[in-house]
């Protein structure tokens, strides 16, 4: 160091003078608070360890290979899960199947199209209405002009609505398509109309999900697909759906998931109809008149008196919390997986 | 104090600072705050950030009731060192601090000293300017509140007034503290500081965001401010160090034994013998402009 | 856009036509979540119509006795039951929200928080169903010993599981606006000689007021939609009463009562669930713009 050549004071020099400092003493009220928010997270964690385990203790024991494969029973020791567990596979193909291709479509045109500057595409239909005189061109073309000067307040208005959407209570969803799909449709009180209902009640939620992942992908993909010649929609398809499609996978996921617990709106839509047939796996099958699901077979479980069923609706819990984990595991390794780095 | 006269025969020699003559430097240290006793000695510092070392061996005095720089290329340490002083290091995960840093008589980085009330003791004001989302008051009023100090409008305005800020504010005292532009809420810091009755202020580069006429207020402000309060300064403009301060301390970044970059102390002394006559030729280096 | 003026004077063919008609379908399938909307209050208000065609409004309001075999259709007891269960399960998930999202936000080591976040998120994707269940078996027994006397069917078990349900809502969304305030914020308190427990109180919480707030709110309306846990735990029973050990109906219950049964469309009863449905809708509706008003108006932008 150069301590030696500068004109500080030499170490000789005496320290000024400070008061002394303070030891290090203790706070109760700043352990108390800390261990007052420590408490705080802990209740929350333990009463989800007390709910978990006081499934897996009452369920457990109901567990078995006749119990996934049984046909449902007014005879607790006999009732099975099976159709439960074909019906809620039925309810997620119908869901799946109508739900991801709108919602997916939907957050495709809000993220990539709806937003896109209209400035130039309006000067061009301006100029190709004056060169028209056809009437039906140009109706067609005021129409479209139309369109795009109206478009940024539409899109508003679905970006208000969805997340309106997300957060209207799940019953409400239920009153829709007992009125919709089973009144004025006539679709009996069946899976199909619940897979609608799960179907309508998702789309929100995968639209979210997939415009979040469809914005992750950065703009410059698309650019640099398009400065070599491709139009916006070729940009698309080719470069950043594929690029997304992990998140948008995972969204609808997740999505599917909380579909998939829902017992509310199967209950307006279907009521709760004890029977002992066994849905067919295939999602269009007549046959499957009876709305069966894990939710509605738990609900109908846990709301007997008698002590034995409460054990089978544990055991039918375990069944879905296993469903439910495996979903969101795949979820998880999905997004880990594929997630890039932009 | 001729802190005026310093402030402007510092500025030629800026221009000219292989002509500065080391004669006249010698001369005017003495008679510079840069000779008061050190309220600040530290003593082999080094600070680790998990197993990375981001300064080590740093020695030197800093003396009271004057204006300490630190200067020199990013990445040197200059803040790492100068977050040393009031213990800030402790709040990030991993970090440690060696070596000794004696105030007064006794070394605070020692573990049964209480960090809490050192930092009432030590002030600080940030890079940017980061008052609370409360009004211009309640900003003051916090850290006299944290420190045992009764908030009354008279301490309020004392304040206020030592930071300068007074006249522009005093019948916006409710309004928020965002409402004020960036430089009158560099003052508020600083006054916020100043309201708990300090020791010393240390400042982290304090004008980077601001532009040159909020800048010129604040410099202003140091000077008078160090008539009652030992101020070390981060800075990166040299310009700014050689205005203001009473002592520098250029830092630098060497190549450690395992290839890692750390930050380590080239040299301190006054600021005239720095700017005019440094000894050591990284120094020279960088003030001349040939590096950083 | 470029691909029009191709620099080789080509005409765009390349899916013109069929490119339109992709666009028109992905905004088709935009509007649809219009149509729900649509839907949603076309069908609630049509139902609801006719309903209040044969119970005026008034006494569908102020009625205090919801007794649909007798014709009483008084909203109160179930709109009472509604708001008691909410607020008993604010008042669980409230500190229980806060406090996790304190500790995640200003204690906890990071890497324990990255394990506890998802942990407690769990319990906002855990099926309501199974919430009600938890309350009947395992936290209505549990009150039971504490409180003798206490009925199978009471407010309290159904606030406490709600609570739980909404405690994640809370704290994951307190947390975000928490850990949003800018560090040097902190700083700027640490370095005054602010100790944690004044920088997070003082600081961090009333810069963070506005998202704390607006999740709290958010949580309310979930929890008074929330269906089958009070069905389950709360009972079937309309009762006027601020009692949270005595058994109550809420809206959502009802709705869940008239449809296992067999009401036939078109019945009263049957219009009784859309009516109340609307109010369901419109009540968790004005809650959700609340929230959303209260972050735009006081959120604080920082660089």
């Amino acid at each position: 160091m150069s301590t030696a050549e500068n004109s500080t004071p030499t170490p000789a020099a005496p320290a000024a003078t400070v008061r002394p400092l303070a030891k290090k003493r203790a706070r109760p009220s700043e352990q108390a608070f800390k261990w007052l928010v420590v408490i705080l997270t802990g209740i929350t964690l333990a009463m989800l360890a007390w709910l978990i385990t006081s499934v897996v203790l009452k369920g457990a024991g109901s567990l078995s290979w006749d119990f996934l494969t049984g046909k449902p029973s007014a005879n607790p020791a006999k009732a099975g899960f099976n159709s439960a567990l074909r019906g809620s596979i039925v309810l997620m193909i119908i869901t799946i199947a109508v739900a991801w291709p709108i919602g997916v479509a939907a957050a495709l045109y809000l993220e990539k199209f709806a937003t896109q500057s209209a400035a130039l595409a309006e000067r061009r239909l301006a100029t190709k209405l004056e060169a028209t005189t056809g009437g039906a061109m140009r109706a067609w073309l005021h129409t479209r002009l139309w369109w795009l000067r109206v478009r940024p307040k539409v899109v508003h208005l679905v970006d208000v609505n969805i997340s309106n959407l997300a957060a209207v209570p799940s019953i409400i969803y239920g009153l829709l398509g007992l009125a919709i799909f089973v009144g004025i449709m006539g679709i009996q009180k069946s899976l199909l109309a619940g897979g609608l209902t799960l179907a309508v009640l998702i789309l929100p939620i995968i639209i979210i999900a997939s415009r979040e992942a469809l914005r992750a992908v950065p703009v410059s993909i698309e650019q640099g697909a398009m400065a070599l010649g491709a139009t916006r929609w070729q940009a698309v398809r080719r470069q950043v759906f594929p690029a997304a499609l992990p998140g948008i996978l995972t969204g609808t996921i997740l999505a599917v998931s909380r579909a998939i617990g829902e017992t509310a709106p199967l209950i307006v839509v279907g009521g709760i109809v004890f029977g002992t047939a066994v849905p067919s796996l295939n999602p269009l099958d007549a046959g499957n008149e009876a709305l069966f699901a894990m939710p509605l077979q738990i609900y109908f479980w846990t709301d007997q008196p008698q002590a034995s069923f409460q054990a089978i609706a544990a055991a039918g819990i375990i069944v879905l919390l296993a469903t439910l984990l495996v979903m969101n595991l795949v979820a998880i390794i999905l997004r880990n997986r594929y997630s890039k780095r932009w | 104090m001729t802190t005026d006269v310093d402030a402007e025969t510092n500025a030629p020699i800026q221009i000219s600072v292989a002509a500065g003559s080391s004669a006249q430097a010698g001369s005017a240290a003495t008679a510079t705050p840069a000779g008061n006793p050190p309220i600040f000695r530290m003593q082999d510092l080094g600070v680790w950030y998990g197993s990375h070392q981001a300064v080590r061996g740093v020695t030197m005095d800093v003396p009271r009731n004057a204006i300490t720089a630190l200067i020199g290329p990013s990445g040197c340490g200059k803040s790492t060192t100068l977050r040393c002083l009031n213990r800030m290091n402790d709040l990030v995960p991993g970090a440690r601090v060696e070596g000794t840093i004696m105030f007064g008589d006794e070394n605070l980085l020692s573990s049964d000293v209480d960090p809490v009330d050192l930092r009432g003791r030590i002030g600080m004001v940030f890079q940017k300017p980061n008052p609370f989302p409360k009004s211009i008051r309640d900003n003051i009023e916090f850290g006299m509140k944290v420190n045992g100090i009764k908030p009354t409008p008279e301490r309020v305005e004392q304040a206020l007034r030592d930071a300068a800020l007074w006249d522009e504010v005093k019948d916006r005292l409710k309004e928020e503290a965002f409402s004020l532009s960036g430089g009158q809420q560099q003052r508020l810091c600083i006054a916020r500081a100043i309201a708990v009755e300090p020791e010393v202020i240390l400042m982290d580069e304090p004008c980077s965001a601001l532009d040159p006429i909020a800048t010129l207020a604040i410099e202003e402000l140091m000077r008078k401010l160090a008539e009652r309060f030992t101020l070390v300064v981060v800075t990166h403009n040299m310009q700014q160090a050689a205005r203001v301060s009473d002592q520098v301390a250029f830092m630098t970044v060497e190549g450690s034994d395992e290839g890692e970059r750390c930050g380590v102390l080239a040299e301190v002394g006054t600021t005239r013998q720095i700017f005019s006559a440094p000894s050591d030729p990284r120094t020279e280096a960088y003030i001349t402009g040939r590096v950083g | 856009m470029t691909p029009a003026r191709d620099p080789r004077g080509r005409k765009r063919t390349r899916g013109s036509l069929g490119e339109r008609a992709v666009l028109l379908a992905l905004a088709a399938a935009a509007i649809i979540s219009i149509l729900i909307t649509v839907g949603i209050v076309v069908v609630l208000v049509s139902e609801g119509a006719t309903f209040f065609t044969d119970v005026p409004i008034g006494e569908f309001f102020t009625g205090t006795e919801w007794f649909p075999v007798e014709g009483k259709y008084g909203v109160l007891p179930l709109l009472n039951a509604s708001i008691v269960i909410a607020l008993i399960a604010a008042l669980v998930a409230v500190p229980l929200g806060l406090g996790s999202a304190i500790y995640l936000s200003e204690y906890a080591p990071e890497r324990l928080r990255r394990v506890v976040k998802p942990v407690l998120e769990v319990l906002a994707g855990m099926p309501t169903i199974v919430l009600g269940f938890f309350a009947l078996d395992a936290v209505t027994p549990a009150l039971q010993k504490i409180i003798p006397g206490l009925g199978l069917y009471n407010a309290l078990a159904a606030g406490i599981v709600v609570g739980l349900l909404i405690t994640p809502l809370i704290s994951s969304l307190s947390e975000d606006s928490m850990r949003a305030v800018p560090n040097a914020m902190r700083e700027g308190a640490f370095g005054l000689g602010a100790t944690r427990r004044v920088v997070s109180l003082r600081v961090v919480v009333p810069a963070a007021l506005s998202g704390i707030v607006a999740s709290i709110v958010l949580a309310i309306s979930r929890a008074i939609g929330e269906t089958m846990a009070v069905t389950l735990a709360a009972g079937t029973v309309p009762n006027l009463s601020w009692n949270p050990l005595e058994g109550m109906q809420t809206i959502t219950a009802y709705i869940v009562q008239v449809s296992k049964g067999e009401a036939t469309r078109g019945s009263l009863q049957y219009e009784s669930i859309f009516a109340v449905g609307l109010l369901l809708f419109v009540v968790t509706l004005a809650i959700n713009i609340v929230a959303v008003r209260i972050v735009r108006r006081y959120r604080t932008v920082y660089q």
